[in-house]
């Protein structure tokens, strides 16, 4: 079944616009928090840097110099600590193991889907390029960046789907979660699950279709994922080139990812997009505000704003 | 843990229906269960709603009238509106918009809280509890899913107000000592102590409810008469002799402790809770400030002499109020620093009310852990350790260690004063230290039946933890001392060890940090009777 290239047109204007959505809408997010009027200082110790709040020790004269050995790093310890926390979940497993592996899989699965993203990009540069880019291809390069898609989007997509129906049925099974879920809790990992499945779906649909065609070979498996000219990994590659030169021409051939379940998963996938900026998933960016700008901020001596109307009763301070 | 956790949970007191039943408003009985509790309890608190889980810290009345009822519903919904507006609720927006819209419900903080489980997982006590039912009655009020009856269940925006439900949540707000434990272990950064603290000051700014230790014997008085233990000038400044005869008794010093004096290094501010309750820590600093060489002063204008700034707890209005008070103090006297004393959330309080004082009207200040360290690194004195021969534990106050950053700073001091195999760490402490049970003002407010509450469920995990760290050493020959810098912690240490019997049982006493430190000063004699009292 084939679908009308003005259908497979329009979807392609839906993805440029939701992606533009999500990003301007989340920075947007983020800008409201970060433009927020400096509030009063609220730091949560360990703070990583430790450098403003040494230097209120610094301002006092008969101290200063006392405590120069303590110093510690800026920017880099915040790093150090913030890393781990996002890639491993680090208080998670410390404090909640019992939902971490669910919580890491479907996490990490959408950060693999991320990195993905990217590697599609980087081979259809690369393609763009003059490479030949699949999975037994001759150039070396061609070859490792084929390897690296299939494996990051495979694990990828199946760690998302594993990991939200593990935290979907906690959030049943658990009497905290349950109790104080909303629908939108479970919307929201519902709907991931949905953009997710509908994708592995198409995808062993069509390996499935293409290795009892030509035999159940390690090869014809490869081949149908990301082959010279076909399988499901190079068309994904082949919507990115037509995406990132903004010439729909280069779909044309293509079966998978034109095809009504890749067309549903797509305008699936561009739905969530515009859903995101204004859910709570947007918790991951606004985790960099709450650290930061909250648990971190041990600036001294800054003003917050004393002209405002303070609790609609009183200005704190008349200026 | 959940085996005691159970015991707890059990001990005779605790009100029935533990199980979580939302049938009276958002408390813990059911209607039946209500009344025959009310039957049980003595005649002072008959007229007290008990109705959240049978204590009161507020004493609200039984029965609210009418037109009080309408009145305080509109006032709270007002009040919610301004703490979700940037610019009405600046002091504490950013930290708590981010909390109000993130929070996962993933529950890794209720693992985190000390009230939570030592009342052995009560449904009401969970961290995320007070932020649930807030957004269930934003949900029912300002959303349009809310106003649709048989959507309500399922949008969970199905908390209705009433003086009921008010007065509950007014209670809860006093159900958790803001100690922030629960912040450290929030995988997104969020802060449910600072949900607690905020819905406080809603119902203290806008509703005018709020714990008259806090308020009107607190903030109030402070600023009226000078002190919120209603200490006037005239009978601190009676207090700063007794303190000098007390130095000459014990020690045979000659000092005269400096007062109002301008152009000074540092305005030392005590929690003038100290000068009532343990004289014997002010004296100790004077005797440590005089022989290492400090240069300071105390104050006697109203005010100057109190460290406390209980607004930091539940109204930004009066932590401004009073933190403006000090700073202007300082100035006036011309000093370079403010110097908190072992006050935690004195030093919280300051830290915090900064950003409400202007620029030019600001003076650096500091800690007294901090001054006591660099005069201890800089070999300022000629100490004994085993002046301090007795086994001897840390408690972090969260104020400052938590809260206020300074964690190596009393180990370093201890370190130098106690000998090394006497000092024991708790488990966990610094950083993630168990609350005393006295934090938010809890070590202060001894209203109706709340001490009981206080000590079964605020205080139960320090005794664990105190236990613990002195299991070897439990015996009754041998006294212990459990070191808190913190006025308000040895407030809650004192009661605790009264409660549960910990000096009758195991000579277990308390005190603070400074008083090691003079104790251990090998050129005057031993300062420190370890006693209980
Ligand atoms: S740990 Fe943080 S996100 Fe999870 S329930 Fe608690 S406050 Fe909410
Ligand atoms: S601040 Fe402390 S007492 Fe309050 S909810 Fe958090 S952990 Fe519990």
């Amino acid at each position: 079944m084939t679908v009308p290239a003005y259908v497979v047109g329009i979807c392609m204007g839906f993805i440029y616009a939701a992606f533009l959505v999500c990003i301007i809408g989340t920075l947007a997010k983020l800008g409201r928090y970060i433009r927020a009027p400096t509030h009063l200082r609220w730091e949560l110790y360990p703070v990583p840097h430790e450098k403003a709040y040494f230097a209120v020790r610094d301002e006092i004269p008969m101290l200063r110099g006392s405590f120069a050995q303590f110093y510690h790093g800026g920017l880099a310890e915040e790093l150090k600590e913030m890393l781990p926390e996002m890639l491993f979940l680090v208080r998670v497993f410390r404090y909640r193991r019992r939902i971490w592996f669910f919580s890491l899989a479907m996490h990490d699965g959408i950060y693999l889907i991320l990195a993905w993203f990217v590697l599609l990009l980087i081979d259809a540069i690369t393609r763009l390029a003059g490479i030949p880019v699949y999975a037994f291809s001759p150039n070396p390069w061609g070859a490792f960046i084929a390897w690296l898609t299939i494996i990051t989007g495979i694990v990828g997509g199946f760690a998302i789907a594993v990991g939200t129906v593990g935290l979907f049925i906690f959030r049943l099974a658990d009497r905290g979660m349950r109790e104080y879920a909303t629908f939108r809790e479970y919307f929201n990992l519902a709907f991931i699950f949905t953009v997710v499945i509908t994708a592995l779906v198409a995808v062993c649909t069509y390996v499935w279709n293409y290795m009892c065609a030509n035999g159940f070979t390690f090869k014809n498996l490869v081949d149908a994922l990301f082959g010279n000219h076909q399988g499901v990994f190079y068309e994904a590659m082949m919507q990115m080139l037509a995406l990132i030169t903004f010439d729909p021409s280069k779909l044309a051939g293509l079966t998978f990812v034109t095809s009504p379940l890749m067309l549903a998963h797509q305008i699936l996938f561009c739905l969530f997009l515009l859903y995101y900026p204004f859910s709570k998933m947007v918790h991951g960016p606004a985790k960099y505000v709450s650290y930061h700008l909250v648990n971190w901020d041990d600036k001294p001596h800054q003003e917050g704003p004393l002209h405002y109307n303070y609790w609609g009763i009183i200005k704190i301070k008349e200026r | 843990m959940s085996s005691e956790e159970k015991k707890v949970s059990e001990l005779p007191g605790t009100p029935p229906g533990a199980k979580r039943r939302r049938v009276l408003g958002i408390g813990l009985f059911t209607e039946d269960e209500y009344v025959k509790y009310k039957q049980t309890v003595p005649p002072t608190l008959k007229d007290v709603d008990l109705s959240l889980d049978g204590y009161s810290a507020l004493g609200l009345p039984e029965n609210v009238p009418p037109e009080k009822e309408k009145e305080w519903k509109e006032k709270f919904l007002s009040g919610l509106k301004k703490l979700l507006d940037p610019e009405k609720n600046w002091t504490f927006y950013r930290p708590f918009i981010l909390t109000w819209e993130y929070c996962a419900r993933c529950q890794t903080c209720a693992e985190a809280c000390p009230i939570y489980l030592a009342s052995g997982k009560k449904e009401i006590y969970r961290p995320t509890y007070r932020l649930e039912i807030l957004q269930r009655i934003y949900r029912r009020y300002f959303t349009w899913y809310g106003k649709i009856p048989f959507l309500r269940k399922l949008m969970k925006a199905d908390i209705e107000l009433d003086a009921r439900v008010i007065k509950q949540l007014a209670e809860l707000s006093y159900r958790c000592t803001q100690c922030r434990r629960c912040a450290l272990y929030c995988p997104l950064g969020l802060d449910q102590g600072l949900v607690d603290r905020e819905i406080r000051k809603l119902f203290s700014q806008e509703l005018g409810i709020h714990a008259k230790e806090l308020h009107e014997l607190g903030t109030e008085q402070q600023l009226r008469v000078g002190s919120s233990t209603g200490m006037t000038p005239k009978a601190f400044l009676k207090i700063v002799k007794f303190l000098e005869e007390m130095i000459r008794e014990k020690t045979g010093l000659n000092i005269k402790i400096p007062v109002d004096e301008k152009g000074a290094d540092y305005l030392l501010i005590h929690n003038a809770g100290e000068y009532l309750s343990w004289p014997e820590n002010p004296a100790a600093f004077a005797i440590l400030f005089e022989l290492a060489g400090v240069s300071y002063t105390l104050s006697s204008e109203p005010v100057g002499y109190d460290a406390v700034n209980y607004g930091v707890w539940y109204n930004d209005i009066q932590l401004y109020k009073v933190a403006k008070k000090h700073f202007e103090i300082a100035r006036k006297l011309e000093v370079k620093a403010i110097l908190i004393g072992e006050c935690g959330h004195a030093w919280k309080a300051i830290l915090t009310a900064e950003r409400v004082i202007p620029k030019e009207e600001r003076v650096p200040f500091t800690d007294v852990l901090i001054v006591m360290d660099d005069i201890i690194r800089r070999k300022k004195l000629n100490l004994d350790p085993n002046r301090n021969n007795f086994p001897v534990t840390l408690h972090d106050p969260c104020n400052k260690a938590r809260k206020g950053g300074i964690v190596e700073e009393p180990r370093r001091i201890i370190r130098a004063v106690v000998p090394e195999e006497q000092f024991r760490e708790m488990e966990p402490h610094g950083y993630y230290n168990y609350c005393c049970g006295g934090g938010s003002g809890f070590a202060i407010m001894h209203p109706y039946n709340f001490d009981e509450w206080k000590m079964k469920y605020a205080s139960y995990y320090k005794v664990k933890q105190i236990l613990e760290a002195f299991k070897d050493v439990l015996h009754k020959d041998v006294p212990k001392y459990v070191c808190a810098p913190c006025s308000n912690c040895k407030g809650e240490l004192r009661d605790m060890i009264a409660y549960y019997g910990l000096w009758e049982k195991y000579k277990i006493t308390y005190g603070g940090l400074v008083e090691l430190v003079v104790n251990a000063i090998a050129d005057i004699p031993p300062f420190l009777e370890l006693e209980f009292h």
